[in-house]
């Protein structure tokens, strides 16, 4: 089970970042900035690979005593980040593959929606399941009208959160 | 068995003692030898598995190859001079640990330049120098072998270190990282609190080395958290910023608010706001609340979207807390450490949308006096006009606003702002940033509700100098905390030109007047601005004086003053003067200095058309009295005959006086323009607008207007049937007549004898005008002069007794070309002589039996030769009862002929004719002078021929 998931923009900054244990989530904060030192790295020493060979599984990233990290890039640089319970030893690497795999066809879907803007937060506006502190603000929706958004805008979000909630719980 | 032993134990001492000769010759730089030494103490100690000393020794053969390879050394200059910087506790611990002592090679040591690649490098490195794989192979056999050595727990450390930074030159990370992974899990017990922190933050050096930034900034981190840990008794909160502040780039977080103002913030929201509370807290307990304040600042201006309400509310209150003892201000911080904190504006609380620079009121707003020719063109183009104009791209926001301020009046500028915290802000202290001009900002203080929408605010402030005056941004105070906030660095602000000119000062001028103030606003059109509106009530024909009390209530004094009236488009004909006035008796009290007042006066004059109203007019007109050219000789008489069915009009159709439909409304402007001190000079003045508002309710009209011949053919009677509309009783009265008393919607006919007019004596230039005016319009031009002249004569004056008021009653609506043609003196003048006295209305004495002279003499005045004609003089006798006795053979005699006959007379020219008649009986006799049908040009209209009617009285000779 994945007890937090990123995505991380070509900028290294964070899209999407949800933890389970919502109790410590700056820890996760921490753990998932941390571990992109190690994603550039990685990034840096297969730069010189054909794109088409490229593995976009970058495998495991540091192991915690308590957690494993794992990276995925795509070919445009954005970055999926999972970090999985160590004690769980039933997860093979090939689990880990098609999750990230499974995330990775989501964002797609979310990209595709005309009304996600490439390089905001990824977020259902949902009242319960938005991150806290993270408000609505698109660039051609003022703050000062975020009440007036319409109850489908936030549809492609809900169901890339539906998808990591499933990942989260599927092997608990 | 003990022989087995014995070698063993022999072997160990062996290796042990290569291993420490390699030392010894490794520190007295015999590089070579340490090589090879090193060797066989690996070969000795790995046959007998003596664990710690081969790992010693591997660690040994490695740091020799390494001087081998880098003779530059592995650690930066600044990693250098780090570890000289912090030996203290490296010897202590040391110290604590003797035996680790050959081990733990001073990597300063190494570093220093004492080492100088010789020879027997360049041998070494051919022979027993280990390669670079091979250097991190031996590495890591040596931490595996440490770490079966609870004990042995910093010398695995140390290993690490090494192996780290020979990977760092070997730029390869990963490897490096998997050794410093390891390294954070080497369990070191008995460590003292600083030896913790410098535990951290070399950890946070290396990963610095190998490119791990956020890994560093982590560590880092850790490091400041470690000095201020609870265990500690005396917490270095001054390290414990300094460290944190190290972070900040790893966390790519600059405290510059600028970097900020791009879009949205993207970033590590979470982590960056933990250290910016961690910043703010260890400012705070190392004593330095300015800091605390500028961090506590930034993270509430910058993280403002990430932070929940209630963090919102908490970080509020605790800036609060800390500006009370030291507010924030806009200067610099300068750190410790030398780096310095930028202010922070508070550019969201509360958010401006718009920037508007306001133009002044419209009545006192600076206008550029016309004379003044080519001011607007500018200088750039050499056409007086060209509809390319100049555009400069990119210069929106600087762009100069096209109108003006003045100098010493209040100038306004509208913000739209909205509060985007959960509560109400308060925004004190709020005033206007300019530069060009000397501007005395009137600051403000507002509060925003909870999550306001876009709220308007206006900011003040009077410009003391003239010039071009740029609105840079605004200040604030919120939370204790001042900003300065430039319009240049706010994003998404609309703005249209921030750069006016301000001119010199212009008096003001406050106007008062003696009518009441009006509610009705009159229709904003062609850009005018009425400041003030006065009505007032007026009937027909009434006229009333509006007093004007001119103030100035300005500082400059009031100069000049011209005064026009515009008349608002309506549809009503109006005659005569609507407003008069005579400035001269007020601009003889100017220059008006400030808080002096004039009084100028205006006199209206209502003078409108009701008689069109249709129904009034059917109701009145039945009594049709057709107009006969017949001359009736009837003696003068005053037609002051009631209406048969003098019926009030009470028609239930509207037709009630006083009812606004039968209101007429008359709206006007009068326009002050007036100009004085500086701004007067440089040729500007102001307008202000009084807006006039009149409503005429009809007083008397006339529903008809007819004429009748007198006796005199220079004379004639006018019958006007005029009609009270109003709800009064009124009493009317022309020249020379007595008065008429009307009651509430009665009519009377009223008759006025007149003497005929000779238009033709009017100023006409018709060469001129009717070249330039169409036809059409100069009648009516000439009819209306016509009809002045004729009010003049007839001056019919009305009074409402019981509301003491008077007025005048008009005809000029009502006079037709027909009533015209009776009143004007016929251009054909028709003279009848008696015995050489002209005989006009007096009957002429003549005696029986004598012969009378009589003459008939035409003077044209027409434009046109007439004539000839012939004329026929019939005498009769009138019997006062409608019967003319025309047979008077007997009685009358013409010496001569009966007809006369004229020549054809020209323009300006004089014809006479005589005859004579001879009376036989006295008595009264009138003279017929009619034309014969043939000759009487039939072009011409009849009123043209009309003569006198002759009377005279034949007396006894005797008498």
């Amino acid at each position: 089970m994945a007890v937090c998931v990123a995505v991380i923009a070509k900028e290294n900054y964070p899209l999407y970042i949800r933890s389970a244990p919502t109790e410590n989530e700056l820890k996760f904060h921490y753990m998932v900035h941390t571990s992109l030192d190690v994603v550039d790295e990685k990034i840096s020493a297969m730069g010189k690979a054909l794109v088409d060979q490229r593995e976009l599984y970058l495998g495991l990233l540091y192991p915690t005593e308590d957690y494993k990290v794992y990276g995925y890039v795509t070919n445009s640089k954005v970055k999926f980040v999972m970090v999985v319970d160590s004690s769980n030893t039933a997860l093979r690497d090939n689990e880990i593959r098609s999750m990230f795999r499974k995330l990775h066809n989501s964002y797609t879907d979310v990209m595709c929606n005309p009304f996600y803007n490439p390089g905001d937060r990824i977020q259902s506006s949902g009242s319960d399941a938005a991150e806290p502190g993270f408000p609505v603000i698109t660039t051609w929706i003022p703050t000062c009208e975020k009440t007036t958004l319409p109850s489908w805008f936030p549809a492609y979000a809900q169901a890339f959160d539906s998808m990591v909630t499933s990942m989260m719980i599927q092997v608990c | 068995m003990l022989l087995g032993l014995k070698r063993h134990y022999k072997k160990r001492c062996q290796g042990r003692m290569r291993k420490h000769v390699g030392d010894l010759c490794l520190q007295a730089g015999m590089l070579q030898d340490s090589l090879v030494h090193y060797h066989m103490s690996v070969e000795l100690l790995r046959s007998v598995n003596d664990f710690l000393w081969l790992g010693a020794a591997l660690e040994g053969l490695c740091s020799a190859s390494v001087i081998c390879h880098y003779p530059g050394g592995t650690g930066g200059k600044t990693g250098a001079r780090r570890f000289q910087g912090s030996s203290l506790p490296a010897e202590a611990a040391n110290r604590h640990r003797p035996g680790a002592q050959e081990v733990l090679i001073d990597p300063g040591a190494l570093t220093t330049n004492g080492i100088n690649p010789d020879t027997s490098a360049e041998i070494g490195r051919a022979k027993n120098c280990l390669s670079p794989e091979d250097i991190i192979d031996k590495y890591k056999e040596a931490i595996s072998y440490y770490s079966k050595y609870k004990n042995a727990g910093v010398i695995e450390l140390e290993a690490c270190v090494k192996a780290v930074r020979v990977l760092a030159i070997q730029k390869r990370s990963m490897d490096a990282s998997e050794f410093l992974q390891n390294a954070v899990y080497i369990n070191l017990r008995q460590l003292s609190e600083e030896e913790k922190i410098q535990r951290y933050s070399i950890l946070s050096e290396l990963y610095e080395l190998i490119g791990f930034h956020r890994k560093s900034a982590f560590f880092k981190r850790v490091a400041a958290m470690q000095c201020v840990a609870p265990s500690i008794s005396e917490p270095g909160w001054r390290a414990c910023y300094k460290l944190l502040l190290e972070t900040l780039p790893g966390y790519s977080l600059s405290l510059d608010p600028k970097d900020f103002s791009r879009g949205t913030h993207r970033g590590w929201a979470a982590v960056q706001m933990r250290l910016l509370h961690e910043l703010v807290y260890a400012s705070r307990r190392m004593g330095n609340p300015a800091l605390s304040v500028r961090h506590l600042s930034f993270l509430l201006q910058t993280m403002l979207d990430f932070l929940s309400d209630q963090e919102k509310k908490d970080v509020t209150q605790s800036l609060e807390n800390y500006t009370c003892k030291c507010p924030g201000t806009m200067e610099l911080l300068t750190l410790p450490g030398g780096p310095t904190l930028p202010p922070v504006p508070f550019t969201k609380l509360p958010i401006v949308r718009r920037v508007k620079l306001l133009n002044l009121p419209a009545s006192l707003r600076p206008q550029k006096m016309k004379s003044l020719l080519g001011q607007n063109v500018s200088t750039k183009s050499p056409f007086i006009y060209s509809p390319i104009i100049a555009h400069n791209r990119g210069e929106e926001r600087n762009k100069k606003i096209d109108f003006q301020w003045v100098q010493g009046d209040v100038c306004e500028v509208q913000l739209m702002v909205y509060n985007p915290m959960p509560f109400e802000l308060r925004v004190e202290n709020m005033g206007l940033l300019t530069s060009g001009v000397d501007f005395e900002s009137l600051p403000a203080a507002l509060s925003l509700p909870a999550e306001s929408g876009l709220y308007p605010v206006t900011l003040v402030g009077v410009p003391q100098t003239t010039g071009m005056i740029t609105v840079n941004g605004y200040h604030t105070t919120v939370f204790g905390v001042f900003s300065d906030c430039l319009l240049d660095n706010l994003p998404g602000v609309k703005t249209s030109g921030s750069t006016v000119e301000v001119i010199p000062a212009l008096p003001r001028l406050q106007i008062s007047t003696s009518l009441p103030r009006s509610a009705h606003s009159l229709q904003p059109s062609s850009g005018d601005e009425i400041s003030t509106n006065v009505s007032v009530q007026l009937y027909n024909g009434e006229a009333q004086q509006l007093v004007i009390q001119l103030e100035n209530i300005g500082t400059e004094p009031l100069e000049t003053l011209e005064v026009t009236s515009r008349l608002l488009t309506t549809k009503e004909k109006l005659y005569g003067d609507f407003l008069s006035w005579n400035l001269e008796e007020t601009l003889a009290q100017f220059p008006l200095q400030p808080g002096k007042v004039a009084t100028f006066v205006v006199n209206i004059k209502v003078k409108l058309d009701f008689s069109c109203q249709e129904n009034l007019l059917q109701d009145l007109s039945d009594d049709g009295i057709s107009v006969s050219g017949f001359p009736l000789c009837s003696p003068f008489r005053q037609v002051v005959r009631p209406r048969v069915e003098s019926k009030p009009v009470n028609a239930p159709e509207g037709g009630k006086p006083g009812d606004p439909s039968h209101m007429k409304t008359l709206e006007a402007i009068l326009n002050f323009k007036y100009s004085g001190g500086p701004g007067h000079a440089e040729g500007y003045y102001r307008n202000l607008s009084l807006g006039l508002h009149v409503e005429a309710e009809p007083s008397v009209f006339f529903t008809r207007v007819t004429t009748l011949p007198a006796t005199s053919t220079r004379q004639c009677h006018l019958l006007l049937d005029i009609f009270n509309s109003t709800e009064h009783e009124l009493t009317v009265s022309a020249r020379g007549n007595e008065e008429l008393i009307l009651h509430a919607g009665e009519c009377q006919r009223m008759a006025i004898q007149v003497d005929k007019f000779s238009f033709e004596s009017f100023p006409e230039s018709p060469g001129e005008k009717g070249q330039l005016a169409n036809p059409k319009q100069l009648e009516e031009e000439r009819q209306e002069a016509r009809g002045l002249e004729i009010d003049s004569k007839l001056d019919v004056h009305w009074r409402i007794p019981s509301l003491k008021r008077t007025g005048e009653a008009s005809v000029e609506g009502l006079l037709s070309q027909l009533v015209l043609e009776h009143l004007q003196l016929a251009p054909l003048q028709w003279d009848v002589l008696v015995d050489g006295q002209p005989c006009d209305c007096e009957a002429a004495a003549c005696r029986v039996g004598d012969p009378v002279r009589l003459e008939v003499r035409l003077t044209n005045q027409s434009p046109r030769s007439v004539g000839p004609f012939a004329l026929t003089v019939a005498p009769f006798q009138d019997h006062q009862n409608g019967v003319h006795n025309y047979d008077l053979h007997d009685a009358v005699s013409f010496v001569g002929s009966s007809t006369f006959y004229l020549d054809a007379v020209q323009p300006s020219g004089q014809s006479a004719c005589l005859g004579a008649l001879l009376f036989l009986y006295t008595g009264d006799f009138f003279l017929h002078i009619h034309f014969h049908q043939d000759s009487a040009s039939k072009e011409l209209p009849p009123s043209w021929f009309c003569l006198p009617s002759v009377h005279v009285r034949a007396l006894d000779a005797q008498a």
